[in-house]
Formats: structure tokens, sequence, C-alpha cells
């Protein structure tokens, strides 16, 4: 336990550049900010008291807004990536389960946010059990997050650059504005993953649980020339089936047999070259 | 293409039946959940495995 105080002081202190990942920025997150807000109320009073109603002066408040949106994004991100760092270097040396460790991260808010992903993510009940489901869901919301930031300001700039003041005006582009910034939140990501997992088990479902109603009809000669094959060989029986199964609705040889579908024999007869 | 997880076929006459039956059973993909008879032909109800 020792080494694990020791690292912990050292991770703490800051001491450690390759775990606090990246360069020294020429102004601070915090400065930038100040200029960038009394720059954009400037811009908007003129904007909105119609003495610079244009469309440079809307894609420069829209720009200049994206621009501190990804300010805090950009710090926001390296705060998750180098937390998972830190936990999993510590987790790893002194041998403690990941419940252990998540105290040892130095934001606690961040931490809580993580918790909540996570379960959100995986289910309450196996959320935290191990350190690999936890990195895996910071490097998954983090791509996730970046995915959506980027297909939100490609729209946005497609946007400013083709609408008039008419079709786009500020107060439109401040509303996708807010969806860029949400675009880069944990909420934003996690919605956007649960959309994508719904649309996938929605496909899946409506594939697997298809019920149909058929009628018998008498097996044509057409029929008993496919029905020969498909008990000709296991590699035909194969092919015959796997043919009916993407090809039909019908999910089963000895059913789509009992079809009379003329054309759909013909074309299976052609296709696998049946004699 | 949808693959069907319930197929349910109608009108099946006596001496056809028990035909389809063993090639359901041939092909292995479905089991039979059940077999009804109105007005002399067969109703039979399959389910995916």
């Amino acid at each position: 336990m020792r080494a694990g105080s020791l690292l912990i002081a050292l991770l703490t202190s800051g001491c450690l550049a390759s775990i606090d990942g990246g360069p020294p920025r020429l102004f601070s997150i915090a400065e930038e900010s100040a200029v960038a807000r009394v720059r954009l109320a400037d811009g908007e009073n003129a904007y909105y008291a119609r003495t610079a109603q244009t469309v440079l002066v809307r894609n420069e408040i829209i720009t200049g807004r994206m621009r501190a949106a990804d300010s805090y994004y950009y710090e926001f991100e390296a705060g998750l990536i180098r937390e998972r760092q830190q936990l999993g270097f510590l987790s790893s040396i002194v041998s403690i389960g990941l419940s252990g460790a998540v105290p040892l991260v130095y934001a606690e808010g961040t931490k809580n946010i993580l918790g909540a992903a996570s379960s959100g993510l995986q289910g309450a009940t196996k959320a935290f059990s191990d350190e690999v489901l936890f990195q895996k869901t910071v490097q998954v919301l983090a791509t996730q997050m970046r995915a959506r930031r980027d297909a939100v300001a490609a729209e946005m700039i497609k946007k400013m650059k083709t609408l008039t003041l008419e079709d786009y005006p500020l107060s439109m582009a401040l509303g996708d504005v807010d969806e860029y910034y949400a675009a880069g939140s944990i909420a934003g990501a996690l919605i956007e993953i649960q959309k994508t997992v719904s649309a996938k088990a929605d496909d899946a479902e409506a594939l697997k649980l298809e019920a149909i109603q058929v009628r018998f009809s008498a097996v044509t000669d057409l029929g008993k020339r496919i029905r020969a094959f498909w008990r000709s060989s296991p590699a035909n029986k194969r092919r015959a089936e796997d043919w009916v199964e993407n090809n039909t609705p019908f999910g089963s040889l000895p059913i789509f047999l009992r079809q009379n579908a003329t054309p759909l024999y013909q074309r299976m007869i052609n296709e696998l070259n049946i004699p | 293409m949808p693959k069907p997880n319930e197929i349910t076929m109608t009108d099946i006459p006596d001496a056809d039946l028990q035909e389809l039956l063993d090639e359901m059973k041939e092909e292995g993909k479905f089991d039979v959940v059940s077999k009804t008879k109105n007005n002399g032909t067969w109703t039979v109800k399959f389910k995916r495995k």
C-alpha cells in the first residue's frame, strides 16, 4: 500500500506529465471565454439592433459560440481520458477494485457522471464491476460525442454557407448551437447510443418476429424439380434452403414448394442451375 | 428478406399433411406448434427452432 500512496501523491500533485496529457494553452479557457463573451454580446446586440444584420455577422456569432463550446468540450474530454488513465494506472498497481479506486479520481462530479453513464450502458448491476468496463465506457462515450459533434457542426456549416438570414435567422442558428453543445455531453452521447441500439434492436426484432399465414397449394412439377435438387446432396440442400431464406418471405423450403410461386421457382432453377 | 418466426399453413388436405410434416422435419428449421382440422382440411402452425 505504500507504493499506492506514493502514486496517489504523485498524481494529485500533478507531477506526472504523461498522465496530465497535453501541452499548456497560450490563453486559459477562462481568459478566452471572458473575451468571447464580451465580443459575442456586442455582436448580438448589433445584430438585433439591425445595425449589423448580415450573413457575415450571423456566421461570426455562430462560429464564435462554437469555438467557445469547443474550448470547454476539449477540456472536458481531456478530463475524462485523464481520469480514465489515472484510474487504470492506479488500480493496476495498488491492486484494488474499481469501486475502491473511484474515490481516488479528482473530480467528484465527473466520477458521478461516469458512474451514471456506465450504469446506463451496462445496467445497474454491472456498473463499475471491473476496470475494463469502465475504460470501455469512457472510450465509447468520447467516440460518440466526437462523432455527433462533427455531424452537427457539418450541418451548421452547410446552413451558414448556403442559407440567407430569412431562411436561417440567428435565433434558429443559436438553437443549433445548443444542439452542438448537447452533442458534447454525456447525456447527449447516451441518447445517441440508445437511439442506435434501439434502432438495431427494432430491426432485429422485426426480422425475427415476423409471423406469416399461407394457404396450401399442391407441389407443381417445377416444385418437384427443386425438391429433387434439395434432396440430392447436403451441399445442394444448404444452397436451396439459403436461396429460399434470402429470396423469399417464406423462410422454409417445404412451405415455399407449396405456394405455386412459378416465377420464383423458375428464377431459383436458373440461378442454382437446377436440372 | 424478413425471416418468419412463425408460419401458419391452412387448407392442407389429409393426403398431403404427412408429406409436409416429414419435409419440415427433414429441413429441421421449424417445430410443429399445433395441428387442427377444420372442414376436412388441416391448419398447422410452425415455430422457428
